[in-house]
């Protein structure tokens, strides 16, 4: 069977050649990456019948123009960027045969910030340290061609035919106001007024957010004594509190270390709704029920 | 000795006492390479610090498994042997002028001539405590007391790439630009971080690094050489 051909007709502000990320090389420094809403990322695998390990697309909140030179079958999930193939709404969360010739556009971020778009078949994308993903700041040269650009062409393969995945998680994305955390390594080291008002009032995304970390607003986080820690591991989910007491969600392409106290720890479900707020609003968050 | 405390639904951070200390940091690589060896559930990551571990894992199951074996480790004294001996590194540093960005406060905030502070920094075997900030930035120490330098006021918005700097009592090798707020001393002539090849990074924790002064004629040969394709890491550390 011959390649499929996807052109990049626009970028759109952000989209990105995601996958599970290089968890194992933390050790060196080396940030996780991969997707930011990693359950919209497995469902569109799952639904195209791609292993969870393949690369797709990560399109945030302003989408891309594609052009489908072949037929080819995909899944959206994720944000509701108000997806349309050609000139009908396309539909979400299922598995859908594209005609050959037609075009896929978006429109409006009605729900969240992140879609999600799985391509069946096998990428034919270069990879580093095992993930195709990119990294952030200075290191983008690493793989450049994972940020797409205006001509770029996707060429996917047939299917090896050893990835047939036919659980499709229940991990459709319905947006929520309020986020389950852990508490984190020094939770206890903050004052329980300040935590009180930390699970009472809500938090707002800030717009200076990006991959690395969320930046949130709203009533500070104090220490009950000046603490200056010893640097050590943190990871996408851990939430700490900068020294003006607001707090940081460390994301995909954070750093692997620090010395910030850690407060909390978003859970899995959690972090679906974090990677999918839209800067601006506010969310709410709830202490975990003992594991 | 240590404790083990959750950290999020799938990680555990493994707590020693919470000083930098090369004991401590000894007692972390052991808990590390027993947990690599010993440990049959599949683990999806480590990161080794100062004085903790982070063990993260993708089951239930692996992390309750993960859990029992670190209480019963804790009922055994750690064999010092058990942990891989590092490579012993030998590293040039250019410290002069165009590379000493920081000459100059250094100078003031010591009271050394410079020859004093780079005999220091070039006198004592570090080791790499960490890897962390950039992908092969190796946070290494203790440095002597007289050359531990507070972080700089205003961090430069770009601290040119090989860079070598102090922090406190750490010092480090910057592998890419990047921003960054530490006193620099010199500069290494190739990045302690390779992309392009198949083993990218110089260091791995418990690594002993020490530093060789060389002119800018000698930093610029081993430029050259490795623009050649004529270098190899092996050139400047033997196994430990």
């Amino acid at each position: 069977m011959r390649k499929a051909r996807v052109e990049v007709l626009h970028p759109g502000m952000l989209t990105l050649v995601v996958d599970q990320g290089r968890q194992h090389h933390a050790a060196y420094g080396v940030p996780v990456g991969g997707a930011l809403d990693a359950r919209s990322a497995r469902m569109a695998h799952a639904l195209v019948g791609n292993s969870p390990h393949s690369p797709l697309l990560e399109i945030t909140w302003i989408g891309p123009r594609l052009l489908f030179r072949q037929e080819v079958c995909v899944a959206l999930t994720g944000a509701d960027l108000s997806a349309k193939l050609d000139h009908n709404s396309f539909p979400m969360n299922r598995r859908v045969q594209v005609p050959a010739g037609s075009v896929l556009t978006f429109g409006r971020a009605k729900q969240g910030v992140r879609a999600y778009l799985a391509i069946g078949g096998t990428w034919n994308i270069p990879s580093w340290l095992g993930s195709a993903t990119a990294l952030p700041s200075e290191l983008e040269y690493i793989l450049p061609q994972s940020r797409l650009n205006k001509g770029d062409v996707l060429m996917i393969g047939p299917s090896d035919g050893n990835s047939a995945w036919p659980m499709v998680p229940e991990d459709k994305f319905r947006p929520q106001i309020e986020v389950v955390i852990h508490p984190g390594p020094e939770f206890q080291l903050f004052t329980r007024e300040s935590l009180a008002r930390f699970f009472s009032h809500p938090y707002q995304l800030r717009p200076e957010s990006n991959r690395m970390g969320f930046r949130l607003k709203g009533s500070p986080l104090q220490l009950e004594k000046p603490t200056e820690l010893i640097s050590s591991g943190v990871m996408p989910g851990v939430m700490q509190v900068s020294h003006d007491g607001q707090p940081i969600i460390l994301m995909a392409d954070a750093q692997t270390s620090g010395g910030y106290p850690r407060m909390g720890v978003v859970s899995n479900e959690g972090m679906q709704q974090v990677a999918q707020w839209q800067p601006g609003t506010h969310k709410r968050f709830v202490l975990a029920t003992k594991r | 000795m240590f404790e083990v405390i959750p950290y999020g639904s799938q990680a555990w951070l493994v707590n020693f006492e919470q000083i930098i200390d090369p004991e401590i940091h000894a007692q972390v690589l052991s808990v590390k390479t027993m947990v690599e060896v010993k440990l049959s559930e599949p683990i999806a990551f480590l990161i080794p610090a100062y004085a903790s571990l982070t063990i993260g894992f993708e089951t239930e199951k692996a992390g309750k498994a993960i859990y029992d074996y670190l209480q019963g480790l804790k009922e055994i004294s750690l064999p010092h042997h058990i942990r891989r001996q590092g490579n012993i590194w030998k590293i040039p540093v250019c410290y002069e002028a165009p590379f000493a960005l920081d000459k100059d406060a250094i100078q003031a905030l010591t009271g050394l001539l410079w020859e004093e502070v780079v005999h220091m920094h070039t006198g004592e075997k570090y080791q790499v405590y960490m890897l962390g900030f950039r992908p092969g930035f190796g946070y290494m120490g203790k440095l002597p007391d007289r050359i531990s330098l507070p972080r700089k006021q205003t961090p430069r918005l770009q601290v040119p790439g090989c860079s070598v700097g102090i922090a406190g009592s750490q010092t480090g090798i910057y592998p890419v630009e990047a921003p960054g707020g530490w006193q620099i001393v010199g500069r290494c002539p190739i990045s302690p971080f390779q992309p392009q090849e198949e083993d990218p990074f110089w260091f791995s924790v418990g690594d002993t690094v020490q530093f060789e002064a060389v002119t800018e004629a000698t930093y610029q040969d081993w430029q050259a050489v490795y623009q050649a394709g004529n270098w190899q890491k092996e050139m400047w550390y033997e196994e430990g």
